[in-house]
């Protein structure tokens, strides 16, 4: 659906976005996820048509963004990170002209507008004049104006930003639900957002992509070993000698009734559960960890090896 | 064609949505209906004193000597009241946004800047409209030639449009409506006194200074005449107005 090659967008002699290649296949909701500054905004406008490049290639949906800018635009639903109102026309207007002039036609302008208003949830204020509502409801506004000529591809730059807890669980929800219709890239600079929402996640810092994978496989490839804590009711030390006995084990801890194991693979797990058993060990509970999204993002952002 | 007519509906919306469409409507006609009334009693004094066969004898015509002297004042009138009308068409989008929506929609630049210039003429057309009762009310009273009179108010419609075009061109380089709302003012009355600054320089300069003003360019429409030169003068001069907005809209993109 979306294929970047070789991108790169300057500011004078700053470099927003430096020579990034990556690909978003239909529908897939991919996380691009960075800093503040990191690109992610340039990127988005890049692929809007919005902003030009200095060099590299953006296709979308076939077309060229360079050379068909408006054949791309037909096809592209944009959000940018605040929300493109008219704050003096009610939801229904605003709608409207929206609809008129991403081109969609007039037999059709009920249907799509019906569409919209209904993912988003905006029955209740739909003659309502935008200045009124809530943050979270502009959002919504937002979101449905990218949706209203129900595009291949919807870009959303940071959906959630700025709403209260309940809003932004609302939104995700949303999104997951569009996900069956089309193809979404979201920006974000907060992590749970990837993890709740995404199934790729694309890591940009100073205008470089730095990793590109599945959250998941991210947080392995980070620590390159799993953490298992186990919980045990009674005598610990003991239980932490039968432990470190084994080979698989790569290093343990104790402190009170926890022990904190790290192992070389999953599958060792059962193992060390087996020599606990044997050593007589009540395990209260198992618990794996792996490094979160966050130590992650902190990881590559400060030391750029990874991937 | 359908973009162009989606952002003119738009805009016309924006414009009578808002108290400040009625309040621009109000104080404009407010005033103009009392220059209208100024030149009526000079016009009245005037043919009091033609009358007197003691008098100078002159040709009053009601064309210029009432009509085309309060086109000539309203015309100033207009320079205080275009920038407010213009203010806002362009500079308010890059302000809260929306540009950002309108350039990443399958419309082209010509279509946005034309549908947004053709409402701002629109919405000075309704002014004009509500000008009309000057007119019709003393022709009620008196029948007079129409046509000289419809060429003034061409050379006032087309004077009106290109204190528009300034002032789109204006709302377009800046992105704080006020910002724009003085350099429109301030340009216009630049335009404005030059003809003053042609008429107190010698030779070329000065013929210049004169030809530049686009207040020059109504005096042949006030008496009556159609002329090639001023018509081709004011449509060079929107025309050009607005391809250096339409270059300036398109070199945001790289900017931002």
């Amino acid at each position: 659906m979306i294929k970047v090659k070789d991108l790169t967008r300057k500011y004078g002699d700053f470099v927003a976005v430096d020579n990034i290649s990556f690909e978003v296949n239909e529908g897939e909701i991919v996380g691009f996820l960075g800093p503040n500054g990191a690109g992610k905004t340039t990127t988005l406008r890049v692929l809007t048509g919005f902003s030009p490049a200095n060099s590299g290639n953006v296709e979308i949906a076939g077309y060229d963004i360079f050379e068909n800018p408006i054949e791309v635009k037909k096809r592209i639903g944009y959000l940018p990170e605040f929300p493109p109102l008219y704050t003096d026309f009610s939801v229904k207007d605003y709608l409207s002209f929206v609809a008129d002039i991403k081109g969609v036609e007039s037999r059709k302008k009920k249907e799509y507008t019906e569409y919209a208003v209904e993912k988003c949830g905006l029955e209740n204020v739909y003659k309502k004049t935008i200045m009124n509502l809530s943050k979270g409801y502009r959002q919504r506004v937002g979101i449905a104006q990218s949706l209203i000529h129900k595009p291949d591809i919807l870009l959303l730059d940071e959906p959630t930003s700025g709403l209260d807890p309940i809003q932004i669980i609302e939104v995700r929800n949303l999104i997951k639900e569009l996900r069956k219709e089309h193809t979404i890239m979201l920006s974000t600079h907060i992590l749970p957002e990837v993890s709740a929402t995404c199934s790729r996640v694309i890591i940009i810092n100073n205008g470089k992509i730095i990793a590109k994978d599945t959250p998941e496989n991210l947080s392995d490839k980070l620590t390159g070993a799993v953490m298992v804590k186990i919980k045990i009711a009674n005598d610990i030390e003991k239980a932490k000698i039968a432990v470190s006995e084994m080979d698989v084990v790569k290093k343990i801890e104790s402190n009170e009734d926890m022990l904190e194991v790290e192992l070389k693979n999953k599958e060792d797990i059962s193992k060390v559960i087996k020599n606990l058993v044997e050593a007589k060990a009540d395990i209260l509970s198992v618990v794996p960890s792996s490094a979160s999204l966050e130590q992650v993002f902190h990881h590559l952002i400060t030391r750029e090896e990874i991937v | 064609m359908k973009n162009i007519l989606a952002i003119i509906k738009k805009e016309l919306k924006h414009f009578f949505y808002s108290p400040l469409g009625y309040i621009i409507i109000a104080v404009f006609l407010f005033i103009s209906s009392f220059f209208f009334r100024d030149s009526l009693h000079s016009y009245l004094e005037m043919s009091i004193v033609a009358e007197n066969p003691m008098g100078e004898a002159q040709a009053l015509s009601i064309n210029q000597m009432l009509f085309g002297s309060f086109l000539w004042v309203s015309a100033l009138v207009l320079i205080f009241i275009v920038p407010i009308i213009t203010m806002r068409i362009m500079a308010e989008e890059r302000k809260t946004g929306t540009f950002e929506l309108l350039s990443t929609s399958p419309i082209r630049n010509y279509e946005l800047i034309l549908g947004k210039f053709f409402s701002q003429i629109i919405i000075f057309f309704v002014l004009m409209i509500f000008m009309s009762p000057y007119f019709i009310s003393i022709y009620m009273i008196q029948k007079f030639a129409l046509i000289p009179v419809f060429v003034g108010v061409l050379g006032y419609f087309l004077f009106g449009v290109s204190c528009l075009a300034v002032g789109f061109f204006f709302s377009s380089i800046f992105k704080n409506p006020i910002h724009a709302a003085i350099s429109t003012l301030g340009m216009l009355l630049i335009l404005w006194i030059s003809r003053w600054f042609g008429q107190i320089t010698e030779g070329i300069p000065g013929k210049m200074f004169s030809e530049v003003s686009i207040i020059t360019h109504i005096d042949s429409f006030m008496k009556g005449i159609i002329s090639v030169k001023d018509i081709s003068f004011f449509i060079s001069f929107i025309f050009f107005m607005l391809l250096l907005a339409n270059l300036y809209i398109d070199s945001i993109r790289w900017r931002e």
